[in-house]
């Protein structure tokens, strides 16, 4: 009956509200919200949107996005075929609770802040990606962990917290400046840095408010903690020092109570302000972090609900409500200035919560939408398509893990030195992914070098080995009919079966060959390469 | 102006992504590189980037028996009237060949945003990743066609193509000592087996390209090709440093830097218009002297052996060699027996490429802690390079957003004592 949709009955609601002189109520859930806020834009603009993304697609769309690989040919063909209509939430869910969930978020977090290479070396980056795994797991409220990570205080061998801004701490290069250009942008999506020398060319920043925000991170020290003190508290034997040379450089952050933000060549203070306009309460209640921290988390903050609704939107859907995802500004309105408001309200309403925010996306309509057909202008900024994405180093290297099996291959041949072998994998293919600039590391955005790796790499070789434990070796081995294993192959490498012309070309291609197992690495070997593979659609 | 009219009439449905291909080059820029009027003096560019920002006053701009001049001594050069520290006596030889810019002066003091200023010519805003001086020079001076990377890095990653999109980023050799990774396939599979499997990659983009038609498939489609064309190229032996003479690779140097300058000048010769050679740790806020004086007999063979080799076989002539960082550093030595960041007045070093040879530029104070006359600013240098390449400074692209940039920020003006 009627009744029983959840969506209708919300309508029905609304409909007696409206009809009672009252609102429309907000107790929408952010998928609704995202659904009616969406549909009402691609009509006001005359958008047709694509059709709804198949089975394969979307499984492979969101096992990316949500855990950072790719799903198995099993797990394709078993959600292909399964007759459930709630298997997409479910699937979603399933994800959300699973390990490689925590993986790929912490990975993210820790990339975004502090980089792939950390002052302090690999140790630092270790602890402190151990403190976010440990957010990431519980599902810790979003404003409770910016509040940690901005307002901490204390020794990095027991708050690893403290790595973030331990990380940004240089000396003798302006670091307040540097740290309150970061956080202004990751935290408020806004990218002040230009203010720091003069007024903001084209917005309503001016250098004096760049550097009242650079007052909260005026009194932050690193000071080094003697490595014989720690070696002492750890009651090191001799002994134990002799194998453990490298002890790892352990700081304690904390705040002094002089240091103030210049404006240099004026040589004038100013005092700590927020960037809304009010100066920092005195006398304080914490220190400055503290003060700014508290600040920032704040429902009436304007930003910080929005930018990190925006930046995880931006991460599912290919493209911001604002994008780029940190760069609002008057002269760069969302495209959907209801949406990001909602969504916002909704997101604080629920108390932060990540889980609720990405599970709401993943289950919208926007989000399951093919990223081929609609009609219309712009249709992937309004999000009546689906972008094509680029993937992550890290994600790139789990698919190809998992599309030739050699996770297994590494912990057999490495066996205790694994976690070694694997980073040393990761490195080679993140090197590829490296600039200079001061972005973000960018993602595989296909350089002559990434194609040579995918092309005659170690992973790529190793990973097509017919006489070895590969993926390919094992379908080989397993299935003899020729068509039975190119369509495997097609659900390993691309999470779908292979449409009529595909099947028509490969079994002439297997059957004019030679040497036919060597025709089966060519296939493998091409969808592997393919744009299909390396981009998320 | 016609570049406006030209950029307006939008070439310019680029899609999200930022992967433009070779439209944009091809469609504005070679008509710029001729308009200029008088004939390109330079063809290709090297610059030598000296990471972390080297200390002028112990490299180049000596302040002998100041407060400010450090342990090192001065040593006169063959330029009269020049004198370089004593750390340099091969390059000190070479100062004929060289434009001497003594008054290089900025505003950023941060290593990543001085990084970003010195590479693209512009501070960096956020609203526009610029590309940098090698990606521009790939998309306006090199052949789409070309088997070899235009535009190549050796030591490390540098500042990309911004804007102008993947195909015109650098591609990287991080050791020069060795071929770079993966031209070739593991396993020595037979030149016909790669050419079968591109052919099935060809099909199996095309049915991608069928039902996603844009910039992704259209970038995918070219880094291949341009891959597969490098893999078969004979131009590949430009990197292979075995076939150079054992006495020259010594002359240079048997350090990356040395041996990198070497694969520089190979890939000049082949046709390469756009190399960077790195050498990173002149960041020297404490044990400057020490340190300088290790780099310092680094950079003095390679770079001088690089003028010699260079100046015999005539492609001096046809090559600007830039020396720089992102900032020099402070005249006060600190506590740490170090200097810190100093973006007020520094030295750049030009060469070749119609530049005048033994030519100072600038004066700086007697303790160099400023300028005396003739401040140079970073867009004035881009003018420079610009101008001796046959681009026009006041050519305009436009990004996919839809903001015009010129190649050279309009305050930059060529340096008329180095350019006849």
């Amino acid at each position: 009956m009627l009744m029983r949709n959840r969506r209708t009955i919300s309508l029905v609601a609304a409909l007696f509200a409206l009809a009672l002189g009252g609102g429309l109520p907000d107790d929408r859930s952010s998928t609704e919200l995202i659904d009616s806020l969406t549909a009402a834009k691609w009509k006001s603009l005359n958008l047709t949107p694509s059709p709804k993304a198949d089975d394969g697609a979307f499984l492979r769309r969101v096992t990316l996005d949500l855990a950072g690989t790719i799903p198995s040919a099993e797990e394709v063909a078993s959600f292909v075929n399964d007759r459930d209509p709630e298997k997409r939430i479910k699937k979603i869910d399933a994800l959300l609770a699973s390990e490689r969930y925590v993986e790929r978020w912490s990975t993210y977090w820790v990339n975004l802040l502090v980089g792939r290479k950390i002052e302090g070396g690999r140790e630092a980056k270790m602890a402190f990606a151990g403190w976010v795994a440990e957010g990431v797991r519980s599902n810790r409220p979003y404003d409770q962990f910016i509040r940690e990570l901005l307002s901490v205080s204390g020794r990095s061998d027991e708050k690893s917290a403290a790595w973030y801004l331990l990380a940004q701490i240089k000396k003798g290069d302006r670091s307040p400046e540097f740290i309150a250009g970061g956080v202004t942008r990751t935290f408020m999506g806004m990218r002040m840095q230009c203010a720091q020398c003069h007024n903001h060319p084209y917005e309503p920043w001016t250098q004096r408010d760049f550097y009242g925000m650079t007052a909260f991170f005026s009194r932050m020290a690193a000071k080094p903690i003697k490595e014989e003190m720690v070696a002492a508290e750890a009651k090191e034997t001799p002994e134990k020092k002799k194998k453990n040379p490298q002890q790892m450089k352990q700081f304690e952050l904390l705040d002094l109570r002089r240091g103030e933000a210049k404006i240099p060549d004026k040589g004038e203070i100013v005092p700590p302000t927020f960037i809304t306009g009010e100066a920092m309460a005195e006398p304080a209640k914490g220190n400055r972090r503290e003060e700014f921290a508290r600040w920032l988390i704040a429902p009436e903050n304007p930003y910080f609900a929005k930018a990190i609704v925006n930046r995880v939107w931006g991460i599912f859907m290919g493209h911001g409500i604002v994008d780029p995802i940190d760069d609002f500004r008057e002269s760069n309105p969302p495209s959907n200035p209801e949406l990001l408001d909602a969504l916002a309200q909704d997101f604080v309403k629920h108390g932060y919560d990540l889980k609720y925010l990405m599970r709401s996306i993943t289950a919208s309509v926007p989000y399951q939408l093919s990223s081929s057909g609609g009609s219309g202008k712009d249709l992937e900024k309004h999000f009546a398509r689906a972008s094509l994405k680029t993937v992550s180093p890290e994600q790139l290297f789990s698919s190809l893990m998992q599309v030739t099996g050699g996770e297994e291959i590494i912990r057999k041949r490495a066996r205790d030195r694994y976690e070694e072998a694997r980073q040393r994998l990761i490195n080679a293919i993140s090197f590829l992914f490296e600039n200079d600039e001061m972005e973000e590391a960018t993602d595989f955005d296909g350089t002559i070098s990434q194609a040579l790796m995918m092309m005659n790499g170690q992973l790529t070789t190793e990973g097509i080995r017919l006489n070895s434990e590969t993926r390919l070796a094992e379908i080989m081995k397993s299935i003899k009919d020729r068509d039975k294993r190119v369509e495997i192959v097609f659900l390993t490498v691309l999470s779908r079966y292979p449409d009529e012309k595909e099947r028509a070309r490969y079994r002439e291609y297997l059957r004019s060959h030679k040497n036919e197992d060597a025709a089966y690495q060519d296939i493998f070997w091409t969808l592997l390469n393919s744009a299909e593979f390396v981009y998320i659609h | 102006m016609d570049a406006l009219q030209l950029s307006r009439r939008g070439f310019l449905k680029i899609g999200t992504g930022g992967v433009l291909g070779y439209c944009l080059g091809d469609h504005i820029f070679p008509l710029f590189a001729e308009e200029g009027g008088k004939r390109a003096a330079a063809k290709a560019c090297i610059v030598l980037w000296m990471a972390g920002g080297p200390s002028q006053i112990d490299t180049f701009d000596p302040k002998p028996g100041r407060p400010t001049g450090g342990s090192f001594k001065a040593i006169e050069t063959a330029v009269r009237g020049l004198s370089f520290s004593e750390h340099f006596p091969l390059l000190a030889k070479e100062a004929n060949r060289l434009g001497i810019i003594r008054t290089m002066t900025a505003k950023e003091g941060n290593h990543q945003r001085a990084s970003y200023l010195l590479h693209t010519g512009y501070p960096p805003q956020g609203t526009v990743i610029h590309p940098s001086l090698g990606s521009t020079i790939s998309a306006d001076l090199g052949k789409p066609d070309f088997d070899l990377p235009n535009c190549v890095s050796i030591g490390g990653p540098t500042a990309g193509a911004g804007f102008l999109g993947a195909n015109h980023n650098p591609y990287v050799v991080s050791n020069p000592n060795k071929p770079p990774d993966n031209l070739q396939p593991q396993y020595g599979l037979g030149a016909g087996r790669t050419d079968d499997r591109l052919k099935l990659l060809e099909f199996q983009d095309g049915e991608f390209a069928r039902s996603h038609d844009g910039p992704e498939s259209d970038g995918h489609k070219a880094i291949y090709r341009k891959a597969a064309d490098l893999m078969k190229s004979p131009l590949v032996k430009a990197f292979d440093l075995s076939q150079e003479k054992p006495e020259v690779r010594d002359r240079y140097g048997r350090n990356n830097f040395g041996q990198g300058c070497i694969m520089a000048r190979r890939l000049v010769e082949s046709g390469v218009k756009y190399v960077e050679v790195s050498l990173g740790g002149w960041d020297t806020h404490k044990e400057n002297f020490e340190q300088i004086k290790k780099l310092s007999s680094v950079v003095d063979p390679a770079f001088s052996t690089l003028l010699q080799d260079m100046s015999a076989s005539g492609l001096l002539r046809e090559t600007v060699v830039v020396w720089m960082g992102e900032f020099g550093r402070t005249p006060k030595i600190n506590e740490n027996d170090g200097r810190d960041h100093f973006p007020k007045a520094w030295t750049v070093l030009l060469a070749g490429g119609g530049i005048g040879g033994g030519r100072i530029v600038g004066e700086t104070n007697e303790d160099g802690t400023g300028i005396k006359s003739r401040p140079v600013t970073v867009p004035d240098l881009f003018a420079t390079l610009a101008s001796q390449l046959g681009l026009n400074p006041a050519a305009v692209k436009v990004t996919p957003q839809g903001r015009p940039v010129t190649l050279v920020d309009n305050s930059g003006t060529a340096i008329k004592e180095l350019v006849d």
